[in-house]
């Protein structure tokens, strides 16, 4: 016999059994039916281990399927489920399975990474709560964000994390907060048991979430499920109070990068100043520089001008001591030296004619000279130019054939030579 | 820089404005007149910036007390 129900008031005796009640729940949680069950130590321990290993185990809330048989104790006068079996996929399943519809209807919706990627701004100080009021998760929040000593403003929407009505809650005070302008919104409750999430895996909450304007971090208080809410969400924090570090860790993010600009600011703006100083002070050295430079030049021209005057003054002192020696000079010499000069011109004439008649002389010997060599080098210029003398028996030159007759010796004169030779016809 | 301007810039734009400050003040591009002027429109948004993360002190707007169910 197979049936199903929600293990309830669930316990494991010394000797190793584990006793419990199957029951069955009406729409609004409360228990419509009821069985007591056990589970024999050895099936237990069987069962027991291989939900642990797909990370469950049997406890109160948990919905399975199980084979069983009836025993009836008479002295009690009670029916008793003895559990042989659970049936895995749909223990396991129950909640999984609607979870993995849920999660392929978002995402076939569009509305997985949604809310995602919205921006969340570098300073979020307008957050946005939703939880119930009072609980432990509101207090954790708010003492947090109060501690950090930045400026949050939040705007808090009760909502009931659990229980009939809660994802009707949730789901409307996340819509209502889109009506206000936020930079985050914080959706948080304190711990709870695996089946306490069914709110937050629902459809409803899911698409609230992804739907919501502004991102929306969770803190769900649960340490190793990940609800849907979660998964849809812009961020999954663990719990109320890391929802709320996590914003005021970006808000001291975004304090300590202006301190960084300030600082970079202050420093630069000196370093700028300092820049403009040395500057400064580099033209104001070449300033001096050049003052020096110019006092200097102006020493050199005055020097050399002071130097040129005194210069010239001892020139002309000089001058005027000359002039004034060889004026005593002059008149000393003066009246012995007129005779003297009258006996000087007379010889200087006479040796002016000498040289003269001398030169004249010297100038027709060289005329002759060349005269001379003209007439010595003229036939021979002749000769070397091809031409030929030929002269007579006598040595007279030849000028007429018709002086000659046949069988006459004459010599022709060439310019490396001569030679005799006989006229043969004329 | 628009001092004459009616709305204050948002954080990022502060901090947009701050680094573009930052930048001039680091290149010779500034005059040294207008140092001080930039120095001083740098503390202004500084101070904005300052007062956006700081001023308040955690406050609660209970929007709605209690959703009752539909």
């Amino acid at each position: 016999m197979w049936v199903a129900g929600e293990v309830a008031r669930g316990r494991q005796s010394n000797r190793g059994h584990f006793y419990f009640e199957l029951v069955e729940k009406g729409d609004g949680d409360e228990i419509v039916g009821k069985l007591d069950a056990v589970v024999w130590r050895s099936a237990f321990l069987r069962i027991r281990r291989w939900l642990g290993a797909h990370g469950q185990e049997i406890r109160d809330g948990l919905t399975m399927r199980c084979r069983a048989r009836v025993d009836f104790y008479p002295t009690g006068g009670r029916l008793q489920l003895v559990v042989e079996e659970v049936d895995p996929l749909f223990t396991l399943g129950l909640l999984e399975r609607r979870r993995r519809e849920t999660l392929a209807a978002l995402a076939a919706a569009g509305l997985l990474a949604r809310n995602r990627l919205l921006a969340l701004p570098a300073v979020p100080l307008r957050i946005g709560l939703v939880t119930s009021e009072g609980s432990a998760a509101y207090h954790d929040f708010l003492a947090s964000l109060a501690e950090s000593g930045y400026g949050f403003r939040v705007f808090f929407v009760h909502a009931a994390m659990q229980g009939a009505g809660a994802e009707l809650e949730v789901a409307a005070a996340l819509g209502l907060l889109g009506r206000w302008q936020l930079d985050a919104v914080a959706l948080v409750r304190g711990g709870g048991s695996r089946a306490d999430l069914a709110v937050f895996d629902s459809r409803r909450v899911a698409e609230a979430v992804a739907r919501s304007r502004w991102p929306v971090l969770t803190g769900l208080g649960h340490e190793i499920d990940r609800s849907i809410a979660d998964a849809v969400g812009h961020t999954a924090a663990k719990t109320p109070t890391k929802v709320a570090e996590l914003l005021i860790e970006r808000v001291r993010a975004a304090d300590l990068a202006l301190a960084a600009v300030e600082q970079a600011l202050a420093a630069r703006a000196r370093d700028r100043l300092r820049r403009a100083n040395e500057t400064l002070r580099r033209f104001e050295r070449v300033a001096q520089v050049a003052r020096l430079r110019l006092r200097a030049c102006h020493g050199a021209v005055e020097q050399t001008a002071l130097s040129l005057e005194r210069l010239a003054r001892r020139r002309l002192q000089e001058g005027e001591r000359r002039r004034q020696e060889l004026g005593a000079r002059l008149a000393a010499v003066a009246p012995r030296s007129l005779g003297h000069r009258a006996r000087e011109a007379e010889a200087l004439v006479e040796r002016l004619a000498a040289a003269a008649a001398a030169r004249v002389r010297q100038a027709g010997a060289a005329l002759e000279a060349q005269v001379r060599l003209c007439h010595a080098l003229a036939p021979q210029r002749l000769l070397e130019r091809g031409f030929s003398i030929t002269r007579d028996g006598e040595g007279a030159i030849v000028r007429d054939p018709r002086s000659l007759r046949i069988g006459d010796l004459i010599t022709s004169e060439l310019a490396a030579g001569s030679l005799r030779s006989r006229v043969e016809e004329t | 820089m628009s001092q004459a301007d009616p709305e204050p810039p948002s954080f990022a734009e502060a901090i947009a404005e701050l680094e573009a400050i930052l930048q001039r003040v680091d290149s010779d591009a500034t005059d040294i007149d207008r140092l001080a002027d930039e120095l001083q429109r740098a503390t202004e948004l500084l101070e904005l910036c300052r007062g956006k993360i700081r001023k308040a002190e955690v406050e609660v707007n209970q929007i709605v007390q209690k959703l009752s169910g539909p």
